[in-house]
C-alpha cells in the first residue's frame, strides 16, 4: 500500500434535520490507490461521495486533500456520476462534453489534443463528433469517464457509475477502470453497492454500515495487481474476500434491524 | 469496443403514393388553392361587393403593394416588427435568465408578472401613445412589450428546469458562470425558449398592426383604416392577404431558426422514443 496519504476523510457526519445519514466516517486513500466503498443500498454512499467531492457540506468532520481542507469542488478532483444520461449535455457532441471543463483552463488546440487522447483511452476515439444520445449507455458512461480523465485530476471519484448498464458492458467498464488506473497512476475512489465489483476492482474495500452510517470495515484486497474477469473471479482468495465482505454487509443489516 | 454500436435513428417512412417532390408543395398549397377556387366559384354564382372575387383581391394586391407603397408602408412596418421581435427576444431571455436563476428575485417579481401578462397587450397602446408619442419608438416598444411575455415566462421556467445532475456536473468541474450560462443553462432551456418565441411572433404581428392604427400616417394598420373609411373592400382584403403572407414568412424563418437551435433536441427525443 502506498504510504503517502492523498485523501483523508475524518469523522465525517451528515444530518438532514432529525435524520442522521452519516454518523462517523473515517478512512484514507493513499496516492495512486484504488479504493472501493461498498455498502447496502440507502446507506448514504452518494451523500458521502458528494461531501468528498465538495458538492455538499458535512455536518461534522472534515475532508482533506493533501492536507488541505476540501469545502468546495476541487480542481484536482473529477467526478463520474451514476446518471450518465443526465450528466452529459445532450446539446453537445461527445468532444464538446469532454472539453467543456477545460474551456476556462486550456487553449483550444491543447483542449482538442487532450479530449482526443482521453476518448482514445476509453476506446471512443472515433465517436468524438457524435452526440451522447447516439451512443449506448455503456458508451455514454465511457464519455463521462473520458471527460473526467481529460480534466487530469489527481483523484477520480466515481459514484456507482455502472449501476445502470448490463452485465457484459459492466465487466468491460470495470476492466477499463483498472486499466486507466494502472496507466494514469491516478487515485480512484469507486463507490458501488455491488460486492463482487468492489472486490474485483479495489486494492482496498471500505465497507459501510446501514444508516446512521459508520465504517464497518476497512479491508485490504490482496489479489494480484493484474486482474482478469475470468481468472481473478475464480481465485479462492477472491471468493474468500467477497464472502467476507458479504458477511460484513449482512451483519450491518442485522445490526441495523436490531437497533430499530 | 468499436463505434459500430452507435444507434442510427431513422423514422419509419409512411407509405405514400404521391411522389416525394410533390408532397411538400401539396401540403402547403392544396388547401389555399381549394379555398381560392371555391371563393371564385361563389363570387361568380352570387357576387357580393363585400367579398370581392379572388382575382379582384389579387389585382388590388398588385395595385396597392407592388409599388412604392411597399417601401413607404410595408417595409417600415416589417422593420418595426423585426426590431420589436428582436427586442422582445433579448429582453425576454435576458430578464428570464436573471429571474429564473435568482430565487428571491423570482419570488418578488412573479406576482407582478402574472399581473402584466394578464393585461391584453393592445390595451397598452393608447397609454404608450400618450407617454411616448405616436412615433416609431412607441410602435417598437409596443411590439416588444407585448411579445416579450411568452419568451420571458418560458425562459424562467426553462432556466429553473435545468437538470440537477447537470448543475452538479457544472459545479464539480468548476465551470465559470459565463460558461455555465452559455453551455448549460441556455441550451437546456432552449426548447422552452423557442416555444415562447413561437407564441410571441403572432402577438408581435397583432401589435404591429394595432400600433399603426393610432395617430399613424403610414403602415399597414393605418392603410386598413383608410381603406375601411373609403369602403375599399378589395384593398382591405388585400391587406389581410399581405399580413397572412407576412405570417407565413415569420413561420418559415422561425422553422429555420428552430432547426438550427434544436437539432439536438429532436435527435434526443427520437432516441428516447426508439
Amino acid at each position: 500500500m502506498p504510504d503517502e496519504t492523498l485523501l483523508k476523510v475524518d469523522h465525517l457526519g451528515k444530518r438532514y434535520g432529525d435524520f442522521e445519514a452519516l454518523r462517523d466516517i473515517s478512512f484514507t486513500a493513499g496516492r495512486g490507490e484504488l479504493v472501493c466503498i461498498v455498502g447496502p443500498s440507502g446507506c448514504g454512499k452518494t451523500t458521502l461521495l458528494k461531501i468528498i467531492a465538495g458538492l455538499l457540506a458535512p455536518t461534522s468532520g472534515v475532508v482533506e486533500l493533501d492536507g488541505a481542507r476540501v469545502t468546495a469542488p476541487h480542481p484536482r478532483m473529477a467526478v463520474v456520476f451514476q446518471e450518465y444520461g443526465r450528466s452529459l449535455m445532450p446539446w453537445m457532441t461527445v468532444r464538446g462534453n469532454v472539453e467543456l471543463p477545460l474551456r476556462h483552463t486550456t487553449p483550444k488546440a491543447q483542449r482538442r489534443e487532450r479530449s482526443q487522447a482521453a476518448l482514445e483511452a476509453v476506446g471512443l476515439g472515433e465517436a468524438a463528433g457524435k452526440y451522447p444520445w447516439q451512443l449506448s449507455g455503456g458508451m455514454q458512461q465511457r464519455v463521462a469517464i473520458a471527460r473526467a480523465v481529460a480534466y487530469d485530476p489527481e483523484i477520480l471519484i466515481m459514484d456507482e457509475p455502472f449501476a445502470a448498464v448490463d452485465a457484459q458492458t459492466r465487466a468491460d467498464l470495470e476492466d477499463l477502470v483498472r486499466d486507466l488506473w494502472a496507466k494514469l497512476g491516478v487515485t480512484v475512489l469507486f463507490v458501488t453497492h455491488d460486492i463482487d465489483e468492489s472486490v474485483y476492482l479495489g486494492e482496498r474495500v471500505v465497507v459501510l454500515s446501514m444508516t446512521p452510517t459508520v465504517v464497518q470495515e476497512d479491508l485490504v484486497v490482496d489479489l494480484p495487481r493484474d486482474r482478469d474477469q475470468i481468472t481473478t473471479r475464480a481465485l479462492p482468495r477472491f471468493t474468500e474476500l467477497r464472502t467476507h465482505v458479504y458477511e460484513q454487509i449482512q451483519r450491518a443489516k442485522l445490526e441495523a434491524g436490531r437497533a430499530v | 469496443m468499436s463505434v459500430s454500436e452507435t444507434r442510427r435513428i431513422r423514422l419509419p417512412r409512411p407509405a405514400h403514393r404521391i411522389p416525394s417532390w410533390l408532397r411538400l408543395p401539396l401540403e402547403w398549397f392544396a388547401l389555399p388553392i381549394l379555398i381560392v377556387l371555391a371563393w371564385s366559384l361563389i363570387s361568380i354564382v352570387a357576387p357580393n361587393p363585400r367579398f370581392p372575387a379572388p382575382a379582384m383581391i389579387g389585382d388590388a394586391f398588385v395595385e396597392n403593394w407592388i409599388n412604392e407603397t411597399f417601401l413607404t408602408d410595408v417595409l417600415p412596418s416589417l422593420g418595426r416588427l423585426g426590431l420589436g421581435i428582436l427586442l422582445a427576444i433579448v429582453l425576454g431571455i435576458g430578464v428570464g435568465v436573471l429571474v429564473g436563476s435568482i430565487k428571491w428575485l423570482r419570488e418578488l417579481l412573479e406576482p407582478a408578472f402574472e399581473f402584466f401578462r394578464a393585461v391584453p397587450p393592445p390595451m397598452i397602446v393608447p397609454v404608450l401613445v400618450m407617454v411616448l408619442g405616436a412615433d416609431d419608438t412607441m410602435k417598437v416598444v409596443v411590439i416588444a412589450a407585448g411579445a416579450m411575455w411568452p419568451i420571458l415566462l418560458n425562459t424562467i421556467e426553462g432556466v429553473r428546469a435545468v437538470d440537477q445532475v447537470q448543475r452538479e456536473t457544472a459545479r464539480a468541474f468548476q465551470l465559470q458562470r459565463w460558461h455555465r450560462l452559455c453551455f448549460i443553462t441556455l441550451p437546456s432551456a432552449s426548447p422552452q425558449i423557442m416555444a415562447g418565441v413561437r407564441q410571441s411572433l403572432s402577438v408581435a404581428l397583432i401589435l404591429m398592426v394595432i400600433s399603426e392604427m393610432f395617430l399613424a400616417s403610414s403602415g399597414l394598420g393605418y392603410r386598413i383604416e383608410v381603406f375601411k373609411q373609403n369602403y375599399a373592400y378589395a384593398p382591405m382584403w388585400s391587406i389581410i392577404l399581405l399580413l397572412g403572407l407576412v405570417g407565413v414568412l415569420l413561420a418559415v424563418l422561425f422553422q429555420i431558426a428552430e432547426r438550427i437551435v434544436l437539432t439536438w433536441y429532436r435527435g434526443l427525443k427520437e432516441a428516447e422514443r426508439a
